[in-house]
């Protein structure tokens, strides 16, 4: 977690010196689809997720931004599980729910005026922390457990501007969290509709 | 810069999206999805539970009283008295399950000569309960073939979690290696738990059948238990 916490800061201290220029801020709705371990434990796709995106750009296509996230996963079935010290057969609820709190740095190409209407085309790589709860509900009983992973999230998309300093945002994140612990490490191909404001 | 529009040179968020987080921080607790549980036959679960540490390769010889102890809650309450039909039924399923593994199954008329590897007991819940170490002696001091130091206030220990809150009927089945144990402490360690919950609750049609399946379903689940 030491070298979580250095990498945040450093973003951190990157970030300052932007946040005299233009900013872009909004939020999404998120749908996801699960992928290596998160595909093993819930198979279905998640159409519930939301965000909160902000972005400062350092120059003419250079930003660098926050992001925060949450996607639920969750599969309902049988089958037999295995737990800590044991296994679990019947019929039992799945689920995952993940929270990646990032720092972003952005590659933007289009125009990026104040009021502009298009496009603006990004690319953007995303370090920090996964909040990442995974709970088995069985029987009358439960099991759960909560880890923060470090994580990385490579992302594309564009923003159109529509006018009155709107852009309606579409992208695509792979959200890769890393194992913590005796956790498995987690990952998900997030698709974003958003809308978000000039200032 | 292109165009004819105005940079503007603050970055303060926008209101709308400050305002989005308050409303989506408000949406967050809509997004857990119902668990779907809405049958009785949806909390049937079996779950086992081992300790790491016991190698279980060691053991070759098992004894099995053959008695379904029905347990009362720790305050001593009790529901609806269990059928006793088919306790005949559970123990031999265990021990045929467990022979199966390569175990050699001890007669308890043999069992002042030969001490076997492991105890397997057999238990029933009386009430819904939730678990842990329980007064051993109170529940099976009654049986003459235990080591002679174990006596009242000796206790089970399990060594690893046991989180379930158990609905009455449910079948508890425990192994324990007599060579562990903390006489200090008077506790006896157990090495394997299989708990099948609700087996006992609401008898339908096809009890036996129900019963061998999910008694065999805890040694499907364990094949650790044969050394593997």
């Amino acid at each position: 977690m030491k070298s979580v916490g250095l990498s945040i800061l450093m973003l951190l201290s990157m970030t300052v010196p932007a946040l005299a220029l233009i900013g872009i801020g909004g939020f999404t709705y998120d749908v996801s689809l699960p992928a290596g371990e998160t595909k093993d434990y819930t198979d279905n796709v998640s159409f519930r997720g939301l965000g909160l995106e902000a972005r400062w750009f350092r120059s003419d296509n250079t930003a660098i931004g926050f992001t925060w996230h949450w996607s639920t996963f969750h599969e309902q079935g049988g089958g037999t599980w295995p737990v800590e010290d044991g296994h679990v057969t019947g019929h039992n609820f799945r689920r995952i729910r993940c929270s990646p709190v990032l720092a972003v740095l952005y590659f933007e190409m289009g125009d990026i005026e104040y009021g502009a209407r298009g496009p603006l085309y990004y690319a953007g790589i995303g370090a920090g922390v996964f909040w990442i709860e995974k709970r088995m509900e069985i029987g009358t009983g439960a099991y759960q457990t909560t880890r923060w992973h470090f994580g990385f999230a490579p992302e594309a998309g564009f923003m159109y501007g529509v006018g009155f300093n709107t852009h309606v945002q579409f992208g695509v994140k792979f959200n890769y969290a890393l194992k913590s612990g005796d956790n498995t490490g987690h990952s998900y191909l997030t698709a974003i509709i958003g809308v978000s404001w000039a200032r | 810069m292109p165009g004819s529009t105005t940079m503007i040179r603050t970055a303060r968020l926008p209101l709308m999206t400050a305002l989005a987080a308050g409303a989506l921080s408000a949406l967050l607790p809509c997004c857990s999805p119902d668990s779907g549980f809405n049958t009785v036959a949806d909390y049937d679960v079996v779950a086992t539970h081992f300790n790491p540490e016991t190698d279980f390769g060691a053991f070759n010889a098992f004894a099995l009283p053959d008695t379904v102890v029905h347990l009362r809650a720790p305050d001593g309450e009790s529901g609806a008295d269990l059928s006793r039909d088919y306790d005949s039924l559970i123990v031999a399923t265990i021990r045929e399950n467990i022979e199966a593994m390569g175990y050699r199954y001890v007669p308890e008329e043999s069992l002042d000569l030969h001490m076997p590897d492991v105890f397997v007991l057999v238990s029933a819940s009386l009430a819904e309960w939730a678990t842990g170490s329980g007064d051993w002696w109170e529940r099976w001091g009654w049986y003459p073939h235990w080591p002679g130091r174990w006596g009242p206030g000796w206790r089970t220990y399990y060594p690893y979690p046991i989180n379930y809150f158990y609905r009455s009927g449910t079948v508890f089945i425990d192994m324990f290696d007599p060579q562990q144990t903390d006489p200090e402490a008077e506790r006896i360690f157990l090495c394997w738990t299989a708990s099948i919950n609700g087996l006992m609750v609401d008898m339908p049609e096809g009890a036996r059948s129900r019963i061998v399946k999910k008694i065999d379903q805890a040694f499907i689940q364990s094949p650790y238990l044969a050394g593997q």
